[in-house]
């Protein structure tokens, strides 16, 4: 009987997960009809891509009789990359999903509860991971001409990878919970550690690559060679558990390749499970009582201008939550470093192919790059303020002099940015003065057309987050939209940059490219402040 | 103080007006409330005084401001305290208010004089140096309601300012709205909360489906007796969910429902009748009786909750 009521309650929670997390999917109009079928071509040409590449990848392992070490590789590389993404999946859905306080007040147990939101998490995890590996395996069979066994151990192999992966994710997840539960309102400090770990991870990772390929470059050897595919293969086997995943599959080396496939899994979801019995519902209402909870500051009474005191709580609104202070400031604190690094790479590899003389132009694709990451959050300008905006809007204050306070206060951060980032690559020796101030124009122009796109974006279809005290945690479509139309022209305009420069030499290629971000910035102002106001005004709350 | 002159707002994608040729004027020194059901358009034309809404039609004044050509002017005479009390919830309450103040050109001294009397006067002195996400609903409203008072605004507009407060915070509130009155400032407000309008107001007006039924003097002690009576009366057609349904059930129901109205409408007649011919004494308990019957007769209609002043009630 309670194993009856608990399995419908699990049932009913994960419906109403699923409910609740595809309420947007519509297929009773045209539009709806269209945009599936649209995203359904795309899925269908990324995979292409996918396996045309991974073919060739496979057959040139081939070639050279590694193909098993290109298995290990790359089932290591998808299983890491998807344990540390589903960390943050996970995080939001069991804790920052918004309906944990209402799930708590049902006669539900709190194991139930975790199962369901698990429950859907896991299915979409698995999804993906099956997408992912499934036809690389395929592939990998057909190229390699596997026997039946290895087919018939597909389904172990993905599914054994799949408990890895996801267990991982839970591992790692409540822990930190914890962490974020005990820094809550240490603004500053959660500022400062989270800009010193980007920037830091950034550096080691790209000092790495750097270093894997000047070795590659000044040994002479070619990545097949017989010495360094010997190192990586004798690293490989330290890969648990995914490299016995793959032995296993193979029917390899099963003498360790069993224990250590299913053992590894097997003792992961064990101290899940423990971990989550002892310490999910702790820190789910730890969580709970302390989203409710606030600080005390003793502040003056002082009196600013409208626009001060408009930057001035703009800037607070940011600074004081946890995902927008680190989506945002410390993703922008750290990128002078991560321009740093990335324009030392890049212009290493091309100075070592094309030549030094696309060494500008490098940096400024990079710095280009960076800017249109960091400034589609300016995308988010009304939306993030949900209904609280209309406090403002009922102000007495011109609808101008509100933007002009927004638009200033993404300036001020993409501004120092781009002057940062310029400085470190010119301080660095990547260019000479002159490209440092074509650099910091060419790229200050950007920043400034592209803030007013996205500014302009979300003014005319804000997207605001449902709930009383939201974030817009999950991506926004007008920050995707911002994002893909900067990341187009950053591309653009470094690739015209590097081939322009190899061409018809830097002075020219640079000359051209400010003009370009001239025109730009230009058209982007126009559009953002023509119609502004009608824009600003036809924003209401819906009904 | 306030003029709304024919306004009709109709939403996008809706054929229905929201609010239709809807016209009222509000003098200095008066309480003004505004009544109607769930859905009738009150916070809609709330919204559109306050300039959140742009609207179809008509024109709105504030002190002599058109809303929509002299919008900043007609805002600065204007304090607003929503339903929903959404306010910068990152902010502690001190500098929320500070940050409207400085909106509202509000200098230091006076700033600083008012912040302390209200943060006092609504005993929120404790908290106003918290942040704002740690408030409770009476505390968010409270602070809501004095960053609106922050800059002393000649018209004061609540958008059911009461709802789930305690007796204390009510009464906190309803004595600054008569103290705001006193001033020769003017409070439009809208609730459901019948027996306090009867109580607190001037005048009220009564809304239904965007339109205006009747704007009703309540210094007319009968017309404060049969608020109540009223209100049922003109939103009685709501009663049955008539739009819910179809075919023949939908023809049925309006006829009850215009019935029903009929019915109440005579019953309003008849019972001023009786109540001008019976002696004095007797018109209090009949008056009541009355009260409870109109009540019972309209039982689809949710109850309002009764409201007891605990000091300095009207």
């Amino acid at each position: 009987m309670k194993d009856n009521h608990s399995r419908h309650a699990v049932g009913a929670l994960v419906r109403l997960e699923l409910n609740s997390r595809f309420a947007g999917v519509r297929l009773n109009s045209f539009g709806g009809i269209l945009k599936a079928l649209f995203g359904l071509g795309a899925i269908a040409l990324i995979y292409y891509l996918y396996v045309t590449i991974a073919e060739s990848i496979i057959l040139s392992f081939y070639v050279y009789n590694r193909e098993s070490l290109f298995l290990k590789l790359f089932v290591s590389l998808i299983g890491f990359v998807m344990a540390l993404g589903g960390i943050s999946s996970i995080v939001k859905s069991l804790f920052f999903s918004g309906d944990n306080e209402l799930l708590i007040r049902f006669p539900v147990k709190v194991m139930d509860v975790f199962t369901a939101k698990v429950l859907v998490q896991g299915i979409i995890t698995f999804i993906y991971l099956v997408a992912i590996l499934l036809p690389l395996m395929l592939v990998y069979g057909e190229v390699t001409k596997q026997t039946l066994s290895y087919y018939i151990m597909i389904p172990v192999g993905i599914i054994l990878s799949y408990a890895v992966v996801f267990g991982v994710s839970i591992l790692f997840a409540i822990p930190f919970m914890r962490i974020k539960t005990l820094v809550k309102d240490k603004y500053i400090f959660t500022l400062v550690v989270s800009t010193v770990t980007i920037a830091v991870l950034f550096a080691v990772y790209m000092v790495a690559v750097q270093s894997l390929m000047e070795f590659m470059q000044t040994k002479a050897v070619s990545f097949f060679s017989d010495g360094i595919m010997g190192k990586i293969f004798v690293a490989s086997d330290y890969f648990y558990p995914f490299a016995q995943i793959t032995e296993l599959m193979e029917l390899k080396n099963l003498a360790v390749a069993i224990p250590v496939a299913v053992g590894v899994p097997a003792v992961i979801l064990l101290v899940d499970f423990l971990m989550v019995k002892k310490y999910y519902l702790k820190i789910m209402l730890r969580n709970l009582e302390i989203e409710g909870s606030s600080f005390t500051k003793y502040t003056h009474d002082a009196v600013r201008p409208h626009f001060g005191s408009l930057l001035k709580k703009d800037f607070l609104e940011i600074f004081r939550s946890f995902n927008y202070s680190f989506q945002y400031l410390a993703m922008s604190l750290s990128a002078p470093v991560m321009t740093y690094f990335s324009t030392r790479l890049a212009v290493a590899i091309g100075a070592q192919t094309i030549g030094a003389m696309i060494a500008p132009a490098l940096g400024i694709m990079v710095i280009l790059l960076f800017v249109a990451i960091l400034v589609s959050f300016a995308a988010t300008t009304v939306s993030r303020e949900g209904d609280t905006f209309y406090m403002t809007k009922l102000s007495p204050v011109p609808y101008n002099v509100q933007i002009l306070a927004k638009f200033t206060l993404y300036m001020i951060v993409s501004g120092s940015i781009v002057i940062l980032s310029s400085l470190v690559v010119w301080l660095g020796g990547f260019v000479d003065v002159i490209t440092f101030l074509v650099m910091l124009a060419t790229c200050l122009l950007f920043a400034v057309g592209e803030t007013c796109m996205a500014i302009k974006i979300d003014l005319v279809k804000p997207r605001f987050p449902i709930g009383e005290g939201r974030e817009m945690t999950s991506g926004s479509p007008n920050v995707f939209i911002s994002l893909v139309v900067g990341l187009l022209f950053a591309l653009g305009g470094g690739i015209w940059a590097i081939a322009g420069s190899y061409i018809f030499g830097a002075e020219f290629a640079l000359g051209i490219l400010l003009g370009v971000a001239f025109l730009y910035c230009l058209c982007s102002a126009l559009w953002c402040f023509i119609g502004l106001k009608k824009a600003y005004a036809k924003i209401s709350p819906a009904r | 103080m306030l003029k709304i002159d024919h306004l009709c707002k109709k939403y996008i994608n809706s054929d229905v007006y929201a609010v239709k040729d809807l016209c009222i004027e509000v003098k200095p020194g008066e309480m003004f409330g505004f009544l109607g059901l769930n859905g009738a358009g009150k916070s809609t034309t709330i919204k559109c005084i306050t300039g959140i809404y742009p609207f179809d039609s008509g024109t709105i004044e504030i002190d002599g401001h058109n809303i929509k050509t002299d919008s900043l002017n007609a805002k600065l005479s204007m304090g607003y305290v929503p339903d929903n009390h959404s306010v910068y919830e990152k902010l502690t309450g001190r500098e929320y208010v500070n940050h409207v103040a400085d909106l509202y050109y509000v200098d230091k001294e006076e700033r600083k004089q008012r912040i302390e009397e209200f943060a006092e006067k609504f005993r929120l002195s404790f908290a106003l140096d918290r942040q704002i996400k740690g408030y409770s609903h009476g505390m968010k409203q409270k602070i809501c309601i004095i960053a609106a008072l922050i800059h002393k605004p000649k018209l004061w507009i609540l958008d059911e300012p009461l709802m789930g407060l305690d007796p204390q915070s009510i009464n906190d509130i309803i004595l600054e709205m008569k103290e705001h009155c006193k001033q020769g400032n003017t409070v439009f407000f809208s609730s459901h909360n019948i027996d306090m309008v009867a109580k607190l107001c001037d005048r009220v007006a009564i809304i239904r489906k965007g339109q205006l039924c009747e704007i009703i003097d309540l210094h007319v002690e009968e017309n404060k007796a049969t608020l109540e009576e009223k209100f049922l009366a003109y939103t009685a057609e709501n009663v049955v969910a008539v739009s819910a349904l179809k075919g023949w059930k939908a023809k049925r129901a309006a006829k009850k429902a215009q019935k029903e109205a009929k019915k109440a409408q005579k019953e309003q007649v008849d019972n001023a009748e009786t109540l001008a011919a019976a002696p004095q004494e007797e018109k209090v308990e009949q008056k009541k009786q009355l009260r409870i019957i109109s009540r019972r007769k309209a039982n689809k209609v949710p109850n309002p909750p009764r409201f007891h002043m605990s000091k300095g009630g009207k």
